[in-house]
């Protein structure tokens, strides 16, 4: 394998059981970046002293990655909750320093709703110049070099084709990366019985800067056409199927820097779901390692 | 950085957009509380759709069910 070995990180949740977690891979210096969605704390309250340390511990160290959630990159009208939402990255990049900006492919603010979970668009030339004037917009916010998350969402088969495509024709505009997450990746596997090679040859790999590992759920098809739904919940351990996808990416992928492991904070409770998270944080650690030799 | 700030000067997002209408139109029917039967039946049928019609015809009843679901747990309304 050729190249640097990418750094290992962690999407740093702002809760108990995720400071439980992962302490001792903190304090053992195995936690080599971090991701913060940093627009995801309530307005008016701030992080609690030990997650501002991190953050400021790994700024410091250039090794603090932006990840947004809220912005709906391909609305096609501009909020006001939009326009306040790049106003508040503004200031956060100004006073923080970050490597790099991420945020979701899809949109999730129309009509009645403000935000939500990002939801696949047509891909037409209208979504396609909406995106690339949001992605200059994120980028003049930001200041850094900015990039999307591929969508685990698709409404159907189309969506799961062309996604890689769009992505890279909206990304182009901002000389920008792509955020390849593998568990999203697992999930239109799962769902629409692409093989894994075809789907990940139809994104720009030599654009992929970071890959997000997370694990997920599944929920009952409504319709009997599959055995079941695989939904992006990142409320369980981390599938072998994502792994072994995570030692092809890096194969194909020749400019990774981040691997970033993620679960939602509140779903690790009991010791025996921290344990599984770190050795989840281990086996990528491997991975890593016999990549790279 | 300075290369990708040559935002445009007035504002890019105009009123009209066939996009805009058709996100209103699906966010507010995602969130209506409707089956996804109901829904699937509605998009195939409601002149707002009407643009879209090639697109919506590929929704899979699986995800237009994942979407509701979304749209009930994450969803905030302004």
């Amino acid at each position: 394998m050729n190249g640097k070995m990418p750094k290992l990180g962690l999407s740093l949740m702002p809760t108990e059981d995720f400071q439980s977690a992962t302490d001792e891979l903190f304090q053992a210096g195995r936690v080599a970046a971090i991701e913060w969605s940093f627009d995801t704390l309530s307005k008016g309250t701030v992080a609690e002293p030990w997650c501002n340390d991190l953050l400021n511990r790994f700024s410091s160290a250039n090794a603090l990655l932006g990840h947004g959630v809220n912005l709906s990159l391909l609305s096609a009208r501009l909020s006001k909750r939009q326009e306040d939402w790049l106003a508040s990255a503004r200031e956060e990049f100004a006073n923080r320093k970050y490597v790099h900006a991420s945020e979701h492919f899809g949109f999730s603010d129309a009509g009645p709703i403000a935000h939500g979970a990002p939801l696949a668009v047509p891909m037409n030339a209208e979504s396609l110049c909406k995106g690339k004037e949001m992605l200059k917009r994120y980028a003049d916010a930001t200041q850094c070099p900015v990039g999307l998350e591929n969508l685990a969402f698709a409404f159907g088969l189309e969506d799961v084709k062309r996604q890689g495509d769009f992505i890279d024709q909206l990304i182009s505009e901002v000389d920008g990366f792509l955020l390849l997450d593998l568990h999203n990746i697992y999930c239109q596997l799962a769902n629409f019985g692409v093989p894994a090679l075809e789907l990940l040859n139809s994104y720009p790999l030599s654009k992929v800067r970071e890959l997000h590992l997370s694990g997920g759920s599944w929920s009952q098809s409504v319709s009997g056409k599959r055995v079941a739904v695989r939904r992006d919940t990142h409320d369980d351990a981390v599938p072998q199927e994502v792994f072994d996808l995570a030692a092809l990416a890096l194969k194909l992928c020749p400019n990774i820097e981040f691997v970033i492991l993620e679960r939602l904070g509140y779903t690790m409770m009991e010791p025996d779901m921290q344990r599984e998270f770190r050795d989840d944080f281990g086996t990528m650690e491997e991975i890593l390692e016999f990549s790279y030799v | 950085m300075s290369e990708y700030s040559a935002l445009p000067e007035q504002s890019p997002r105009p009123e009209q957009s066939e996009l805009g209408d058709y996100q209103d139109a699906l966010l507010e029917l995602l969130a209506s509380g409707i089956s996804q039967e109901g829904i699937l039946q509605t998009l195939k049928s409601d002149p707002r759709f009407a643009d879209y019609q090639e697109y919506i015809k590929e929704f899979d009843p699986d995800m237009v069910a994942v979407a509701c679901e979304l749209m009930e747990k994450w969803a905030k309304r302004r």
